[in-house]
C-alpha cells in the first residue's frame, strides 16, 4: 500500500507508461484495422499531395536544367553515338518483328493462347519519397480514381520499380524493390533458373537487391539479366530486374544466391507507369 | 498561436525533405530536416515541445509513407523527449546542439529499429543498423547549425511577437 501510495504521488512515471500503452493500441489499432489508418490518411494526403506534387516539379525542373548545362558541351558526340544505336535497334527491331511472327505461328500450331506483352499503362508521377532512411516507399501522383489498385506492378522504361503498396483516391504509395520488405519472383533470362528477388538485405550493398532460393547448380555469371517471372501473378512475367552482379553459394551448398544490380536508378525517379492489366492482343 | 506556428514550420521541413531532399542524397543517404528540427526545438524549448513536434512530425511520416501508425510516432517522440530531457543543465550552444542531434538521431534510429523489428515491418534489422544510423547521425548533427540558427531566430521573434509586443 505505501509503495503504491508512493508511485502515485510521484507521476513522473506515469507519462511514459501512459504513452507507452497509447502507443501500443494505436500500432495495434491501425496495423489491423486498414480502414481506420485510411481515415486518418486521406485528409492529410488529400491537403499536403498538391504542395508536393508542386515542390516535386519544380526540384526536377532545377536538376534538369542543372544536369542540361555540362551536357550540351556532349552534344554532338552524344548524337554520333545515338545516331549508331538507333541504327543497331533498328536491326534488331526487323529481327524481333521476324521472331515475333515465327514465335506467333509456332504458338498456334501448338495451340498455346496468344501472349500479348502490351500492358494498359497509367503513367504518373513521383510527387514524394519516404524521407526515413530505412524503407524506400514513394507517392505517385494516381490513385483510385484512375483504376489503380493495390499489388499493380510499378515500372518504368528501363524496368521493374516496385507494385503499389496502397492507394487513396488521387494518391498511392509505391513499395520499390530495394525495400527490404519488399518479394518478387524472379528467373535468370538465359538460363531460366527461378528464385526469389529480396529488397536491401544482408549482404547485398545499399541499392542492391539479393536474389534467394536459386538453384546450387544454377550457372550464373556476372551481366546475366534477371526478369520476373510471373509466378505469384503480382508482377508480370518478362519485366527486367536488373543484372546479376556476383553469386555465391548458401552454407551446405543447397541453394544459392545472388546480388543483383537494379536497372532502374532509384535515385532518379521521376516518371513512373503503372501497369492495370494486359491489352488483348490485335 | 505559437504553437501554430511551430507546427507551420515543421509542415514545411517536412514537405521539404519528401520533395526537395530528393535530391541531397549522400552515399545513398538523405539528412532528416524534421527531426532536426524536433531535437533543436527539444533543446531550445524542452522535452515537452521536443516531443510534441516529434510526435506530429512521426505521425505524419506513417500517415504518408507507413502501412501504420508507430514507427515513426513513437521513435521521433521518444528521441526529441530524451534530449530535451537530457538538456537541462547543459549551456545551449551550437556545438552542444551538434552533439545532441547526433545522440537524437542515433536514438530514433535504435528505437525505429525496435518497433519495426517487433512489428515485423524489418526482418533483418541489424544487418545495416550501423552503415545508416552512423552517417545519417554525422549528417543531420553537420546541418543541425544552420536549423539551430533558424529554430532561435523563430522562437525569438516568437517570444517578441506573442509575450512582447502583444
Amino acid at each position: 500500500m505505501v509503495l503504491l501510495r508512493r508511485l502515485l504521488k510521484n507521476r513522473k512515471w506515469l507519462i511514459p507508461v501512459v504513452f507507452l500503452i497509447i502507443s501500443i493500441a494505436v500500432v495495434n489499432i491501425t496495423s489491423k484495422r486498414e480502414h481506420i489508418f485510411k481515415s486518418l490518411e486521406m485528409p492529410f494526403v488529400t491537403a499536403l499531395s498538391p504542395i508536393q506534387k508542386a515542390l516535386s516539379g519544380i526540384g526536377f525542373s532545377v536538376k534538369e536544367t542543372l544536369n542540361a548545362i555540362p551536357q550540351f558541351f556532349y552534344l554532338k558526340q552524344e548524337n554520333e553515338t545515338l545516331k549508331n544505336q538507333v541504327a543497331e535497334l533498328l536491326q534488331y527491331k526487323q529481327n524481333l518483328i521476324e521472331y515475333q511472327k515465327e514465335n506467333q505461328e509456332l504458338r498456334n500450331l501448338l495451340g498455346f493462347r496468344e501472349r500479348s506483352f502490351q500492358y494498359d499503362l497509367e503513367a504518373a508521377e513521383v510527387i514524394a519519397r519516404d524521407p526515413s532512411n530505412w524503407f524506400n516507399v514513394i507517392s505517385i501522383d494516381k490513385g483510385e480514381r484512375h483504376g489503380i489498385k493495390k499489388d499493380m506492378a510499378v515500372i518504368t522504361d528501363k524496368g521493374l520499380v516496385g507494385y503499389i503498396l496502397s492507394t487513396t483516391s488521387n494518391t498511392s504509395k509505391v513499395m520499390l524493390i530495394t525495400d527490404e520488405r519488399s518479394s518478387v519472383s524472379a528467373m535468370i533470362q538465359r538460363t531460366r533458373d527461378n528464385g526469389v528477388v529480396k529488397g536491401t538485405i544482408d549482404p547485398a550493398p545499399n541499392g542492391y537487391l539479393k536474389m534467394v532460393f536459386l538453384p546450387h547448380d544454377a550457372n550464373l555469371v556476372k551481366g546475366d539479366i534477371v526478369i520476373s517471372s510471373g509466378l505469384g501473378g503480382l508482377i508480370p512475367k518478362g519485366i527486367i530486374i536488373g543484372e546479376v552482379e556476383e553469386s555465391t553459394k548458401e552454407s551446405y551448398e543447397l541453394m544459392q544466391y545472388a546480388i543483383i544490380k537494379p536497372s532502374v536508378d532509384f535515385l532518379k525517379l521521376e516518371r513512373v507507369f503503372v501497369i492495370k492489366g494486359e491489352k488483348e492482343a490485335n | 498561436m505559437k504553437s501554430v506556428c511551430y507546427i507551420i514550420v515543421l509542415g514545411a521541413f517536412f514537405l521539404l525533405q519528401t520533395t526537395l531532399s530528393n535530391f541531397i542524397w549522400i552515399f545513398g543517404i538523405k539528412p532528416d530536416l524534421p527531426l532536426v528540427f524536433a531535437l533543436c526545438i527539444a533543446v531550445v524549448n524542452g522535452e515537452k515541445a521536443g516531443a510534441a513536434i516529434g510526435l506530429l512530425n512521426g505521425f505524419l511520416e506513417d500517415i504518408f509513407f507507413g502501412r501504420f501508425i508507430g514507427p515513426n510516432t513513437i521513435a521521433k517522440t521518444v528521441a526529441a523527449y530524451l534530449i530535451g530531457y537530457s538538456c537541462h543543465n547543459l549551456y545551449k550552444g551550437r556545438v552542444i546542439t551538434m552533439a545532441l542531434t547526433f545522440m537524437g538521431t542515433f536514438i530514433f534510429n535504435l528505437f525505429f529499429v525496435i518497433i519495426a523489428y517487433l512489428t515485423g515491418e524489418l526482418v533483418y534489422p541489424w544487418h545495416q543498423f550501423f552503415s545508416i544510423t552512423i552517417p545519417s547521425s554525422l549528417l543531420n548533427m553537420f546541418i543541425s547549425p544552420l536549423v539551430y540558427r533558424v529554430v532561435i531566430k523563430m522562437v525569438r521573434f516568437l517570444d517578441y511577437y506573442f509575450d512582447i509586443k502583444y
